[in-house]
């Protein structure tokens, strides 16, 4: 039966209980933590680690709920799985009075997901150890359809089912065969946690955070090391010459200066706004980037212009490109324009220096620690900086910030496509929807309050930094996930779980909210977070709400509605399928291949896998060729797979070994391999199966080779061919994966992202195939760049209008060769003259919007068969 | 339509040494020129040279020159100025309305790089963005060579070389020693210069020789064919004249028949070979300075897509947004793309395509080839043309090396 209902109990110790916590709950509000951080003008960034936190009795209940919820993932028969499942879903739908009442907020857990719950699994003070202090009590309870809601209590210990131990392992198993309606016996333990109420009377006083999240809020300010900084010429500059006549000492036109250190630049600043102003009326259209030469160092130097105003961003050629700077420029500004409404409010007022100043550490340490960029000098060999030193890597300014390498040109946020694709999507979008119409079918005058305060105008989810759902406008969605990314919030919560944060933020959303914005109409961002994932709510103030008083800070019925969601989400065990999903690289191939799996002998990729591991360094893709050539099937056969919403997809370069488990089910089903977890992968390709979400949590044990999903491979064949596909779509988003999967030892393992939210390098991708991906990245923006010159020389633009014969361009593809170095032949064994060659092909899209594919795959690939590829991209809509 | 305008200041004064300016619109007023040049003064003054800036579809440059020259097009401008004046002339001139004069004879060539650098339509040819002379290969080139050699060393000269309408036909050894920026220029000067049967001019070689001139003797041997050496004090034109007509006389037939390789710039021989589906192309050897560009194929045989002009306008355009940025030979920094790209990764190949038109790009060793083909052309089969073309010429004896 349901999770929830096996802590009901009828013992009326446990109502009482209950009814004292409710009490208690009832001025939470009042005793929230986040309350005290609400500054002067009602903007807040609070957040509070996993380690301690005011909110852990709520998480204490969350996990305990998940903990029955969440086992591991066992074989069930599918219809089971649907019943199963949809049980769940009735019961788990929204309780208004859990919310609103001040009722303890139970059961809606937090899943307990073996990898992305890991740290959720351990707060340092729950412990399951058998204690003498636990009481043990034996509960009968009536299980019927429907389920009940019977008092619960936090902490408690489910040990036994109908005399039957309760484990981790089993609870799946033993839930499923519970006969419906029936009576059960539980045998519910207290919690040995005599520490518990103690900790959590003082929580309230005393919150210790991470350092992570205190280098996040700025409550702890890193001294960075400025002599290293100071050797680093980048400079940010606010210039107005309103007001500055020649008697005003030096510097009166520096509105605002980041670093506050002054540097040849800022001497010469002058030059730049005579350059902005100049440039704009010799030429018609506005400066972007000048280049400037200084001691033998090039230099590049961002404009926009406000008014008459200059700002400026000034960093070396030898860690940004000029297309990189005017993109950051252009995103500073934005995100500026975004939280201050003009940068003359933003930065051109002196009050916002020190939020600025943190804001900036932030954006600009993040270019600086990423380094100087590769493959400037061919001769000297910078080959692993790409690799495992990039974990190494950190952000100057706040030294504990980790830094993923980012794109400048491609500044969007990256989706993560569910595997489960349509099931899960629907499930958040649902719940992101409720939450927007403030739908929960009961009738709460509470709530209703709070709704005529605010209107939501959208929201979206991100999962540790990549997005998952969003209701939000194209323009709103890409300033939001500016607000996220660079204050750091993203890569806090891909780093770390965080057990509470709250920011909130008066806004100016840009475009047509924008447009109708006047005095009446105020707009707000309520960014909620709780483990990994990311709520951002986009609300109007005024208009057909009431208008907010300003400095007032969330409401915080708002926000515990958007924590609720965020706990019904976990319930839904959106937080595994997300890791899962991140885990396992993507997206699952739907169409099998019968042909395939006759030739392809699991054993081999498992050969290749040893090898691999053992080898180190790899070059495995040239041996793949060869073997390519010999075998008679590299006839690449596309699998289509249909994913709505799943803008991008990308695949990987290296056999998978489970690729063809899944994609050759029938094939397999007298396979040696047959044993039962191999059984369980293939069974979950079956297109007619619905798959429960249970299904998806991971199992660390398990080897590697038998994960559930397997990376999805877009080409069928012996070898993979396609190894990345991104396709641009502003507003849908982008989305690179490419995790060579069976190259490492590691069940964990980080997609690498085009996008600058990358998941963490903690695990590095091997040196061939970050040097493709790298190759990629550049070449994407190269092309991006081509396609995009073309596009705009067809606008009439100033008095120097570009060439107009590459306007109708459609595509550009670049052929890289990558030849093996000939002198590393010792730790692969065999010298391979043979050479390796890519594709890396870009294509713009005009019909029925602009957008953009990137593919990258092996040369020897047919043009229909890649042709196929970008009709699957089109039609994926 | 795009435009360019070229000035020109004494970098002492600022004062306006020339304009000029192609396509629509009109040059910036002189305000506004010198307040572009103040910001370059001011920032050397600090320290800090200002290159170049950005807008969403123009670049302004700025640059000083000294003795420096490269392949962009303002280094061609300031090599044309140095081919005509000197480098002493220029940069020492205490005058500068003396100097704004002895200019004017320049804006010939200055026009003629401008207009080409906008892609006017009537000016063919893409020596200015490869930075290799635009040849032609003709049938029995050895036998022109050696002919050439004779004629050369018979007026004291190291540098000749016989051209067809501002296309280099063939030149002595020492002729493709010089320099890339020499070699784009010389044969513009030659062809832009409307000659009579012959002509002596005083030139500077930008690289080579910046402040000693040599003579640069053209003598007309047919209607389109001239002979161009470059001598010391001798000999005298009237004696190279005479010298050339009894050199040249027996070959006059032969010369006369090699007009006939215009317009399509290569012998039939070759053109036989050409796959149908090409309908331009431009081959480069950096190594040895020479390019060969055919925007008149196909003409006849299938439907006219492209004009000629559209042909060149593609091929430019392509060259400019691949080339460089991506193959080889390596943009000039601070050019930006690629920006990450490994060592041992080469791109080697690349295409664009576009609703008019395909091209492929092929890079091998020191040849870089461009070929155009019609938009329906599927890009696999358009890779193996370009690689069959390439080795038509290139197999056997290459032929433009």
């Amino acid at each position: 039966m349901e999770p929830a209902d096996d802590y009901d109990s009828n013992s009326e110790s446990y109502s009482a209980e209950s009814s004292r916590q409710s009490e208690e709950s009832s001025d939470e509000y009042e005793d929230a933590e986040w309350l005290k951080h609400v500054e002067n003008d009602g903007s807040l960034l609070y957040v509070e680690s996993y380690v301690s936190s005011t909110v852990r009795e709520k998480q204490v209940q969350a996990l305990k709920a998940s903990g029955a919820i969440e086992k591991k993932p066992a074989v069930l028969s599918p219809t089971k799985e649907i019943k199963k499942k949809n049980k769940l879903l009735r019961l788990l739908k929204r309780r208004p009075s859990v919310r609103v009442k001040g009722t303890s907020r139970v059961g809606f857990g937090g899943e307990g997901g073996a990898k992305g719950g890991s740290d959720l699994a351990s707060p340092p003070k729950v412990t399951f150890r058998d204690n003498p202090s636990g009481e043990v009590r034996k509960v009968n309870l009536q299980v019927y359809e429907g389920g009940n809601n019977l008092g619960r209590r936090a902490s408690d210990w489910l040990k036994e089912v109908d005399e039957t131990d309760v484990t981790w392992d089993n609870l799946d198993d033993i839930l499923a065969e519970l006969q419906i309606p029936s009576t059960i016996t539980l045998s519910v333990q207290k919690c040995a946690s005599e520490t518990l109420p103690e900790e959590f009377e003082s929580d309230h006083k005393r919150v210790t955070q991470t350092q992570l999240v205190k280098v996040v809020t700025g409550v702890e300010v890193t001294n960075p090391d400025t002599n290293y900084l100071q050797q680093l010429p980048h400079t940010l500059l606010y210039l107005s010459l309103v007001g500055v006549t020649e008697d005003s000492p030096d510097g009166a036109d520096i509105r605002y200066q980041f670093p506050n250190w002054s540097n040849k630049l800022v001497k010469v600043r002058g030059m730049f706004i005579t350059t902005a102003h100049t440039v704009q009326e010799v030429v018609g259209a506005p400066a972007l980037c000048s280049t400037v030469c200084l001691d033998g160092e090039y230099y590049h130097v961002a404009y926009v212009r406000e008014n008459n105003d200059v700002f400026l961003l000034a960093l070396p050629h030898t860690y940004v490109s000029s297309h990189d700077i005017v993109a950051l420029m252009d995103q500073i500004a934005s995100l500026i324009k975004f939280e201050f409404e003009t940068l003359s409010k933003g930065v051109g007022d002196a009050k916002n220096k020190t939020y600025l100043d943190h804001l900036m550490s932030h954006i600009l340490g993040t270019v600086l620690g990423q380094g100087p960029r590769e493959g400037k000098n061919p001769g000297q060999p910078k080959r692993e900086s790409s690799g495992p030193q990039s974990s190494a890597r950190l952000n100057p300014y706040l030294p504990l910030i980790p830094i993923s390498p980012q794109s400048f040109v491609f500044a969007y946020p990256t989706w993560l496509v569910l595997q489960d694709g349509d099931e899960a999507k629907l499930q958040i979008d649902n719940c992101l929807s409720e939450l927007e119409s403030g739908d929960f079918g009961d009738d709460d005058s509470d709530y209703e309050d709070s709704l005529s305060l605010y209107n939501i105008l959208g929201c979206c989810l991100f999962y540790k930094g990549h997005l998952v759902a969003s209701h939000l406008s194209c323009e709103d969605l890409r300033h939001v996930w500016l607000f996220n990314c660079h204050h750091g919030l993203l890569s806090l919560t891909t780093h770390e779980s965080v057990s509470q944060l709250v920011a909130w933020r008066t806004v100016y959303p840009p475009g047509e909210i924008g447009a109708c914005r006047n005095d009446r109409i105020k707009h707000y961002l309520l960014v909620v977070a709780m483990n990994h994932c990311i709520l951002c709510l986009l609300l109007e103030s005024g208009g057909i709400s009431h208008l907010v008083d300003e400095g007032a800070g969330p409401d915080p019925l708002l926000v515990d509605q958007a924590e609720a969601s965020l706990y019904q989400l976990h319930a839904l065990h959106v937080n595994s399928v997300c890791e899962d999903t991140l885990n396992n690289g993507g997206i699952e191939t739907i169409s099998a291949d019968e042909k395939m799996g006759k030739i392809m002998p699991s054993k081999k990729g498992k050969d290749k896998n040893e090898v691999v591991e053992a080898g180190g360094l790899r070059l495995p893709d040239v041996p793949s060729i060869l073997k390519q050539k010999s075998s008679p099937l590299p006839e690449s056969r596309l699998h289509v797979h249909d994913h709505t919403g799943c803008e991008c997809e990308g695949s990987l370069g290296e056999t998978s070994e489970d690729s063809f488990t899944h994609s050759s089910r029938d094939s397999l089903e007298e396979d040696e391999e047959g044993d039962d977890e191999s059984e369980s992968d293939w069974r979950i390709f079956k297109p007619s199966e619905s798959r429960g979400l249970h299904q998806y949590d991971l199992d660390i044990k398990s080897p590697l080779h038998k994960r559930a999903v397997s990376p999805i491979r877009v080409t069928s064949g012996k070898d993979g061919v396609l190894f990345h596909l991104v396709q641009l779509e502003v507003g849908e988003g982008v989305i690179i994966q490419s995790r060579p999967s069976t190259m490492s030892s590691s069940p964990i393992i980080s997609p690498v992202a085009v996008s600058p939210i990358s998941a963490s390098p903690s695990q590095p991708p091997p040196p061939f195939h970050a040097q493709v991906l790298q190759s990629f990245r550049s070449t994407c923006a190269h092309i991006h760049h081509v396609l995009h010159a073309a596009v705009r020389g067809k606008e009439p633009n100033g008095n120097y209008s570009g060439s107009t014969s590459l306007s109708g361009i459609k595509e550009h593809g670049i052929l890289f060769t990558y030849t093996p170095p000939t002198t590393d032949g010792g730790s692969t064994g065999k010298r391979r003259p043979q050479s390796f060659s890519y594709w890396v092909v870009g294509r713009l899209l005009l019909a029925p919007y602009q957008r953009e594919v990137y593919v990258c795959y092996h040369d020897s690939i047919p043009q229909n068969v890649l042709e196929l590829a970008f009709k699957v991209v089109q039609s994926v809509k | 339509m795009a435009s360019c305008t070229l000035v020109g200041l004494s970098a002492v004064s600022g004062v306006p040494l020339f304009v000029r300016h192609t396509g629509p619109g009109k040059p910036p007023a002189y305000a506004l020129i010198g307040s572009l040049n103040g910001i370059h003064v001011f920032g050397e003054s600090h320290g800090v040279t200002l290159c170049t800036t950005r807008t969403p579809n123009s670049n302004l440059m700025w640059k000083t020159y000294h003795d420096r020259c490269d392949g962009l097009l303002l280094d061609l401008m300031f090599a044309s100025l140095v081919l005509l004046l000197g480098l002493d002339t220029l940069t020492t001139s205490t005058n500068v309305e003396r100097l704004k004069r002895d200019i004017r004879p320049c804006y010939v060539l200055l026009d003629e790089l401008l207009s080409r650098a906008i892609g006017s339509e009537d000016h063919q040819g893409f020596s200015h963005l490869t930075g290799c002379a635009e040849c032609l290969i003709p049938p029995e080139q050895h036998s022109l060579q050696s002919e050439l050699e004779k004629f050369a060393e018979g007026a004291d000269s190291t540098y000749g070389c016989v051209m067809l309408q501002g296309y280099i036909l063939c030149g002595t050894r020492n002729f493709w020693s010089l320099s890339h920026t020499e070699l784009v220029l010389l044969p513009l000067l030659v062809a832009t210069n409307i000659f009579t049967v012959a002509r002596d001019l005083p030139i500077y070689l930008p690289n080579k020789s910046p402040n000693v001139p040599f003579r640069m003797l053209v003598v007309r041997l047919t209607g389109h064919i001239s002979v161009v050496t470059l001598c010391g004090p001798t000999p005298t034109l009237s004696e190279m004249i005479r010298a050339a007509s009894s050199f040249w006389a027996p070959s006059y037939q032969v010369l006369e028949t090699l007009t006939t390789l215009l317009p399509w710039n290569i012998m039939p021989s070759l053109l036989s070979q050409l796959d149908n589906a090409v309908i331009g192309l431009i081959l480069v050897n950096y190594d040895h300075k020479k390019c060969v560009s055919c925007v008149h194929l196909s003409e006849e045989t299938r439907s006219r897509c492209l004009s000629v002009a559209k042909k060149t306008a593609a091929l430019r355009s392509v060259y400019r947004s691949v080339v460089g940025s991506l193959l080889q030979p390596p943009a000039i920094p601070p050019e930006d793309f690629p920006s990450r790209l490994h060592p041992d990764h080469t791109p080697l190949e690349s295409y664009i395509s576009t609703d008019s038109y395909k091209v492929y790009v092929l890079q091998s060793s020191s040849y870089h080839l461009l070929v155009l083909f019609p938009p329906a052309l599927p890009i696999h089969i358009a890779r193996k043309v370009s690689i069959r073309t390439l080795a038509v010429f290139t197999k056997g004896r290459p032929l433009i090396c």
